[in-house]
């Protein structure tokens, strides 16, 4: 065939495709040739030697990474000729080398040292004094911090260049290079560019010494003492599979865990270095009831039994449609499935919701449609099969920093190109994405101006009130129009006050695209799709089927109970003002902090403080658990399992690597423990029954056990292919937002790359990548009224004010400013009126 | 800004002259050269953003070409040439003579800003051997007296 060769290497005959290497070919045999600076995602540079063999017919050796495999070769792995030449290889990457094996964190899992044991040569022959990088007198041990938690040892540096290679060409970051020449090379940052790629991180992984070390596990254990357990991260909705490392009950680092359909070995820095905030000491360490105004610890025992005391009290008076429970997107499917039998069956109530960081939550109807969209979803390792990519209300690099990652690749190839519209810009790094800024909340103008343009109709005149340009619009109408289009809907597109007619309006431009283009919903947080089929959402019951009453006389038959609430339910936002207004006595909380991350702390705190009877779960004590009741302490991930579904509609599972620190306990075990108080009479040993329950009663997840979702993870067919008919017609743009004269600037809010919420805030880690809440204004706009980078300035707005150091940033649309909402010291919901679709501020110098 | 209009006008001009961005990072190197007689951090970052590459990747370019001077250099670049042939023929006494002659050490810059002393590795130019480079020209068979009348010349040239 014309498009495969046929070689021989160690005398045996192998067939590979045009273009592999010797080194693929060889792999294709179980024939291994070590390797430095080769890696499976990077590009061929044939730096270290490592690889060398012998061609017959060819005078030299030659790297097996980088040659070519050709007809008819004969390729020599262990000739005496191959083996010297490694050998050679061996003793002059050891000429320089330290070997300081003792002291480096690599030790026992360090390429140099293996392959030093079975290619070197055991002794050098050189005695030269051995060359040593000092970089100031200042660092012991010859390491120098490169970055906020990265430390580089020079002189134990082979100058395989992955390590940059990673940065650059993978995540398209310039701040890691290698500087000068020879034996002279030192990797480093730029000298005013800080070294803060969100995937700093996979350099330490990947660099196969010890010359880049993670400060976090700096000193801190030697890699033969811990054990490993797969899990998954929690931290965003990528769904990316970590190994997390241990020893006891305390945990040392994370690690990608490489399923290459899914994080492909690269993980962000939040989930690295964040998700370390599971072993911090400041973690809740008993259950506290609130006594005489103060909250004091209590056992297990006490607390269980007066919470139940409680609930079943508050049902007596007020019936079990006076609680509500609020959980968050991280709660496995066992727990979201537990939590919605705790409320519908248990206290038979349909006032359940897991999300709590949005106002416009999406009606059962749109989250419906969200699913039959996701029905025909394209998995990141296809993104390259399409020539444009658009992402639309999505901060993408910041809110799925991996799913990017894939679109990246798209980009970096050649496949793709992307579009990005948002209310900021966001950058694509080396090969910027064309970009659009609308209004803050202008999705929905925004789309109906490109719906319009792809029909050939004028948008002339509406092309204002998106706050955009109409020859922009229409040449991305032009580009769309060549080629198949995969379009990202962000959560700014459902979580908005049109968020249905965002839909209707994306899948219209879908339509007008042709069969070929393709929809993906964006969900953050790491179980969100798991969290609506499992039922904790008010509207759909577990596995996806609308609550109505036939559904529901079904699922209370197979619960063996009477009868389900016929209420509607209420979703968060609906329970926090019922609860502000005395409506609602009582209020679950699990794993959710509304009073530090709703949008609206005034309304949360004043739910928090009318309703009767809270119970907060936590890890950490939370702005919301300072008002509660009852506060339990919550195990935090590595110590219990479950399954996720992430943003890919990937069905995952991880491992329990130790039992739960401290006195907490898991959710599922909490909640059974209550509920069993309240005369629920069946009993679960673990998250697996309940799996187990879950498939025997679902379409979706039918056949799949516990185990069988281990290891790589499962696309799950979701099955909702319900056409919704939608007439889009008579859709007309709405009026542009208007700031009053005293408010000149629209407020934008949300997640900063590096955080989840307050949880990342107690990795130490991340206290020193991003120090402090900022706010994120455009040069000029900052200019223009005299404030400058790094200027001390007041925030207010009509419902507070806040201080706090402000960063220009070109990213920032004019007439906007930007604050994270990770820090929770800030309070940046302070300044929002849970009325209002958009918060007006000024700014101005202190 | 510390690039001059017409060098900036020269630099915009590469930018998509070459099939690649990279490509053209070479010639900026030269450019920014030629108006100040070194690369600079600051200089560096400037032409990387007229160019559109990274200001990264414009720096390790640089720090590849040690032929390149990082900081402000003399007027006379003395860039002696120490690799074997040279050193057979008292490279290293030619060095020594013109350190003593100029009080500087090699690296070193006089304090007028005249003469820099550097050595470097093979010029091509051993059949000649010692020998140095002075900014563009080459100074072959030296001796004593030859370089005691080149240096007599430039101070002078600087007098004057
Ligand atoms: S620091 Fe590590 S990954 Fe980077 S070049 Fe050196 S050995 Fe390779
Ligand atoms: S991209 Fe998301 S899932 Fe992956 S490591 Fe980062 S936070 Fe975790
Ligand atoms: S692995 Fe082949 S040259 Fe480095
Ligand atoms: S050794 Fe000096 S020019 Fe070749």
């Amino acid at each position: 065939m014309a498009d495969q060769v046929t070689l021989t290497i160690e005398g045996r005959e192998v067939t590979v495709p045009k273009g592999s290497t010797i080194l693929d070919a060889a792999t294709r045999l179980g024939i291994v040739i070590p390797t430095f600076c080769w890696d499976p995602r990077l590009r061929s540079i044939a730096a270290c030697r490592m690889c060398l063999v012998e061609v017959e017919k060819s005078p030299k050796l030659v790297t097996a990474c980088a040659a070519p495999a050709m007809d008819g070769m004969v390729v020599k792995v262990f000739s005496d000729k191959a083996v010297n030449g490694r050998k050679a290889v061996m003793e002059f990457q050891l000429v320089n080398h330290p070997l300081d094996c003792p002291t480096c964190d690599k030790g026992g899992e360090c390429e140099l040292q293996n392959h030093s044991f079975s290619h070197g040569p055991g002794q050098k022959r050189t005695s030269e004094p051995r060359n040593r990088v000092i970089f100031d007198g200042k660092y012991v041990f010859d390491e120098i911090p490169i970055g906020p938690v990265i430390w580089y040892n020079s002189n134990r540096c082979i100058k395989c260049y992955k390590c940059t290679r990673l940065v650059k060409e993978i995540a398209g970051d310039a701040d890691l290079g290698a500087f000068n020449r020879g034996y002279k090379t030192i990797l480093h940052r730029h000298k005013n560019v800080p070294f803060k790629s969100e995937f700093s991180g996979n350099t330490v992984q990947y660099c196969p010494v010890g010359a880049l070390v993670a400060d976090s596990f700096r000193f801190k254990e030697r890699t033969w003492m811990l054990e490993q357990t797969p899990s998954v991260c929690h931290l965003c909705g990528d769904g990316c599979n970590t190994a997390l490392w241990h020893q006891g009950q305390k945990l040392f680092r994370i690690y990608a865990r490489w399923n290459n359909h899914v994080e492909d070995g690269l993980i962000c820095d939040r989930g690295r270095f964040g998700g370390l905030y599971a072993d911090d000491e400041r973690r809740l360490q008993h259950p506290q009831i609130r006594k005489e105004g103060k909250l004091v610890e209590v056992s297990w025992n006490e607390a269980i039994r007066y919470v139940a005391d409680m609930l079943e009290n508050i049902m007596d008076k007020h019936g079990g449609e006076s609680i509500g429970f609020i959980g968050n997107e991280m709660l496995s499917n066992e727990e979201a499935y537990l939590f919605n039998r705790f409320a519908r069956q248990v206290i038979g109530t349909n006032n359940l919701d897991f999300r709590f960081e949005d106002r416009h939550l999406p009606s059962k109807e749109l989250n419906f449609h969200l699913l039959s969209i996701m029905s025909d979803r394209v998995p990141y390792i296809d993104f390259k099969k399409f020539d444009n990519i658009l992402f639309v209300g999505a901060d993408s690099e910041v809110r799925h920093p991996v799913l990017t990652l894939w679109v990246k690749r798209a980009i970096y190839s050649g496949a793709s190109r992307t579009y990005a519209a948002y209310h900021r810009k966001t950058d694509y790094n080396l090969h910027p994405a064309e970009s659009i800024e609308y209004f803050p909340q202008g999705e929905y103008n925004f789309l109906l101006c490109l719906y319009k343009a792809l029909k050939g109709d004028d948008i002339k005149d509406i092309t204002s009130s998106a706050g955009v340009r109409a020859e922009d619009v229409e040449k991305w109408a032009e580009d769309f129009k060549n080629g198949k289009t995969l379009i990202f809907a962000g959560e700014d597109v459902y979580n908005n006050p049109r968020g249905t007619e965002n839909i209707q309006l994306i899948e219209a431009i879908r339509d007008l695209l042709g069969q070929e283009s393709k929809v993906n919903i964006l969900f953050d947080g790491a179980n969100y799709i798991g969290n609506i089929l499992c039922g904790a959402t008010p509207g759909i019951l577990p596995f996806g089927v609308d609550n109505i009453y036939d559904n529901r006389k079904a699922l209370a038959d197979s619960w063996g109970a009477e009868k389900l609430s016929d209420s509607e339910g209420m979703n968060t936002a609906e329970m926090l003002n019922a609860a502000a207004e005395g409506k609602l006595k009582a209020l679950f909380i699990l794993g959710a902090d509304p009073v530090g991350f709703y949008p609206g702390r005034g309304i949360a705190e004043k739910a928090m403080k009318k309703a009767e009877f809270k119970v907060v779960c936590e890890t950490f004590l939370t702005e919301t658990g300072k008002s509660a009741d009852v506060v339990l302490p919550l195990a935090a991930f590595p110590e219990y399992e479950g399954t996720l579904i992430s943003t890919e509609g990937r069905l995952q599972s991880f491992q329990k690597a130790y039992e739960t620190a401290y006195t907490s306990a898991e959710g599922w075990r909490i909640m059974l423990r209550i509920m069993q108080k309240l005369g629920f009479e069946e009993d679960y040993n673990g998250p697996e029954d309940i799996w187990n329950e879950i498939g025997d009663n679902s379409e979706i997840f039918s056949n799949i056990s516990h185990k069988g979702v281990s290891f790589r993870g499962l696309l799950i067919d979701m099955k909702f292919d319900k056409k919704r008919e939608t007439d889009i017609s008579g859709f007309e743009a709405v009026e542009a937002p208007k700031p009053p004269p005293e408010y000149p600037l629209i407020l934008t809010y949300g997640t900063s790359v590096y955080q989840k919420r307050h949880l990342t805030h107690y990795a130490a880690d991340m206290e020193k990548i991003e120090p402090g809440a900022r706010i994120y204004m455009n040069t000029k706009n900052a200019n223009s009224i005299d404030i400058h980078d790094n200027d001390t300035v007041r925030v207010s707005s009509g419902k507070g004010s806040l201080t706090l150091k402000l960063t220009t940033d070109q990213r920032v649309r004019p007439g906007t400013v930007f604050i994270p909402t990770n820090f929770i010291e800030a309070e940046f919901n302070t300044l929002l009126d849970s009325k209002a679709d958009l918060t007006f501020v000024k700014v101005e110098k202190l | 800004m510390l690039i001059s209009e017409e060098t900036r006008k020269k630099l915009a001009e590469l930018k998509d002259k070459y099939p690649t961005r990279q490509a053209s990072i070479m010639p900026a190197l030269h450019l920014v050269f030629d108006e100040f007689g070194y690369l600079g951090v600051e200089q560096l970052d400037e032409a990387a953003d007229i160019i559109g590459v990274s200001r990264l990747d414009m720096n390790e370019t640089a720090s590849f070409y040690t032929l390149f001077p990082k900081q402000k250099v003399g007027k006379y670049l003395i860039q002696v040439c120490t690799n074997l042939s040279c050193a057979l023929m008292g490279a290293d006494n030619l060095v020594e003579y013109l350190e003593e002659k100029l009080g500087i050490k090699l690296g070193e810059t006089t304090p007028d800003g005249i003469f820099t002393l550097w050595n470097v590795e093979c010029l091509g130019s051993c059949g000649t051997a010692p020998m140095m480079q002075v900014n563009d020209e080459y100074y072959e068979d030296l001796t004593r007296e030859k370089v005691d009348e080149l240096i007599e010349n430039w101070r002078k040239g600087e007098g004057s």
